[in-house]
């Protein structure tokens, strides 16, 4: 930033608009302004930072920086305005800075002595910010605050725009805070504390998060889903085997059967047993099928039990209908008609505040609006359904189970019969006949354990698969979830190396810059200073105590006398200027004042060379 | 900000390191961030635009 021109419009003792040019040329870069004391040279310095910052630093901001002439010239309701324009350029751009302050003359009251007594009330405090372009209009900048403050940071611009008198502060024993802010503030240390501390809390987020995805989890279900898996191919070979000795205890009873059918003295009984067996497997069928018939039904039997609920709500209905409270079955749009046409279905004119018609206003107001009208109407009808219902349902339920008695009883009957021709068979004198009996009951046995293990193991074997089919869905989830956990891993241990580079950063940027700022410091200290000064080195520790050195390398800033604590600061300041290359005026307001005549020609001499502008207000 | 000095230390620090490429623009993102807030006085938001500055590296260097 190098300031180009400054104009005032009644600011403090600035009454008209005055305008100020400063120097910008690389080979003549030094504006003096120089006056009286009082003349408004400090002034001048406040307009610059409020104008560009909103604080002036050493005069109050507000109705302190009107000029008072304006404001006493002011009658009552008159709006005083300050003005400040700051011109200047950053990077070969040219900007045009307005800060303006607008406020109210008002009276309040009057002292004993009927004098008005008046207060200035703000209106308005404005900033506009403009870029130049070649063809000299003005363009807007939207952020102004932001814009300056990317030109010359707030921070930063006290180490550039200061009072010469307090800088000595910067070398006093026991300021080395201010050093250490100095540091911080010029080179912008504060970025990157914020970004590491920023960071960190990013780090503490992810490791939040991560423990949300268990490493574990994926391993466990896969050996679950392993273990399911061995399960079923056991089922399956176990069915397998089941089935096998299934079907040879069949091939066996049909061999049996075969050989008895052969004996043409129980031919007759082998073929009613046979007729019967078959029998017995329709009966077990149908009783099967009437069962879960039976099942079905029993699921609405909410119907049968809600009757009571559903009387209790018809009288309800009624009651209401009877008092009209809810409508008959007459809707809100032929109650309507009847008041807009006035003439009743029954031919009978309705009057204007007859009987008649508040009577159907007073049905109107029972109507209730849409769906819920309709559904009023509809409710005794669906009631009546509900009723209807629960009735069918009990008397299916009555059929099925009659049903399904019969069914049983024929069951019963049939195994009887079953039951004696088995005895009679096996009891036979037939030898042959009573071992082929016996052999094949042995085998009908079997058959009857097998035949529900077959089912058991097929139950089993339907379960595992239920259960397979829960694990791979979770397999599913857990696989997604471990690829986020490992995305998320990977973003976590990014964040903590660039954390941790941070911080090295950090010290690195600090230690380097410190001792660049040293460095220039020693010189320029060295050059402003007077050739047989006993003070040789400068140093910055690493807690940012600034120290000079005598010609013996002791320690000496409390050997400083104030002049030389000014050049001292001011070599520290200009060496901050030079370590950051920034692009920033030096504008000193009463600089040198404690300085004796080698030095201060020394400064006047070096100064110009060691800033981009300066500007001086002494 | 001094990205010059602070981009020539970072490539020193991270000479050995295999995410050499998406550490290093993720510091100088970041700091940007930084910068940008510290201009606008607004130094919130870290939580929400770290991780998506991270995202968007991360991302880009998935390959």
């Amino acid at each position: 930033m190098l300031i180009k021109k400054v104009t005032l419009k009644n600011f403090r003792q600035y009454r008209e608009e005055q305008t100020i040019e400063f120097a910008t040329d690389k080979e003549k870069n030094v504006t003096m302004v120089y006056g009286e004391m009082g003349c408004g040279k400090s002034n001048l310095f406040s307009a610059i930072n409020w104008c560009l910052y909103g604080e002036s630093g050493s005069v109050e901001t507000g109705s302190e920086i009107i000029n008072k002439a304006a404001l006493s010239e002011a009658t009552d309701g008159d709006a005083v305005e300050t003005v400040v324009k700051v011109g200047f350029s950053h990077d070969n751009r040219n900007y045009h800075c307005i800060r303006t302050l607008k406020a109210k003359n008002v009276c309040l009251s009057k002292d004993k002595y009927g004098n008005e007594r008046f207060t200035y009330f703000p209106e308005t405090d404005s900033l506009f910010l403009g870029k130049i372009q070649a063809t000299g209009e003005v363009s807007r900048i939207a952020d102004a605050d932001e814009t300056i403050n990317s030109i010359l940071p707030s921070q930063m611009r006290k180490y550039f725009f200061f009072d010469g008198e307090k800088i000595d502060e910067l070398s006093k024993p026991g300021h080395e805070g201010e050093v250490k802010k100095g540091i911080e503030a010029v080179l912008q240390l504060h970025i990157i504390t914020r970004a590491i501390n920023h960071l960190k809390q990013v780090c503490k987020d992810y490791d939040g998060a991560l423990e949300k995805y268990s490493e574990g989890e994926l391993k466990e279900l896969y050996r679950l889903r392993s273990e399911i898996n061995d399960d079923i191919d056991d089922l399956r070979e176990k069915q397998s085997r089941l089935q096998n000795e299934h079907l040879g205890a069949k091939k066996l009873i049909s061999t049996y059967d075969t050989r008895l059918l052969e004996l043409s003295e129980i031919k007759d009984q082998v073929e009613r047993r046979d007729r019967l067996e078959g029998k017995l497997k329709d009966l077990n069928d149908t009783s099967e099928e009437l069962e879960l018939k039976m099942k079905k039904e029993t699921t609405k039997a909410f119907i049968v039990l809600s009757e009571k609920i559903r009387k209790k709500t018809d009288e309800i209905v009624s009651q209401k209908r009877q008092k009209g409270e809810i409508p008959t079955g007459i809707r809100e749009t032929f109650l309507r008609d009847l008041l807009e046409e006035r003439i009743c279905i029954c031919g009978r004119r309705i009057e204007p505040d007859s009987s008649e018609e508040t009577a159907i206003k007073r049905r109107l107001s029972y109507v209730k609006p849409g769906e819920l009208e309709n559904l009023i109407i509809e409710l005794p009808g669906k009631l009546n359904l509900v009723s209807t219902e629960a009735g069918s349902i009990v008397n299916s339920l009555k059929t099925l189970r009659s049903e399904e008695t019969n069914v049983r009883d024929e069951i019963d009957g049939t195994v009887e019969d079953l039951q004696h021709i088995h005895e009679s068979l096996k009891d036979t004198e037939h030898e042959n006949i009573s071992n082929l009996e016996s052999e094949r009951d042995d085998a009908m046995k079997r058959l009857g354990g097998i035949e529900p293990e077959i089912t058991k193991t097929s139950d089993d074997i339907d379960k595992k698969k239920r259960e397979l089919k829960d694990t791979d869905d979770k397999i599913g989830r857990a696989e997604i979830n471990e690829k986020r956990g490992k995305e998320l891993k990977r973003r976590s241990d990014i964040a903590e190396k660039s954390r941790n580079v941070l911080e090295k950063i950090n010290d690195k940027f600090i230690q380097e810059m410190r001792e660049e700022i040293q460095k220039y410091s020693q010189d320029i200290f060295g050059s402003l200073l007077w050739k047989n000064s006993q003070f040789k080195d400068v140093s910055i520790s690493d807690n940012f105590e600034l120290e000079v050195l005598d010609r013996w390398g002791k320690p000496a800033r409390r050997e400083l006398s104030a002049g030389e604590r000014q050049c001292f600061s001011l070599a520290f300041i200009l060496a901050m200027s030079e370590a950051t290359e920034a692009e920033a005026p030096f504008i000193m307001d009463t600089p040198f004042a404690r300085i004796s005549e080698v030095p201060l020609r020394n400064i006047s001499e070096k100064l110009p060379n060691l800033t981009k502008q300066l500007v001086l207000l002494p | 900000m001094d990205f010059n000095r602070i981009g020539r230390i970072l490539n020193k620090e991270l000479e050995d390191e295999p995410m050499r490429k998406p550490i290093s623009e993720i510091v100088m993102e970041l700091l940007k961030w930084e910068v940008g807030k510290a201009e606008q006085k607004k130094p919130h938001g870290a939580r929400d635009d770290f991780p998506k500055i991270i995202d968007m590296v991360v991302n880009k260097h998935a390959d």
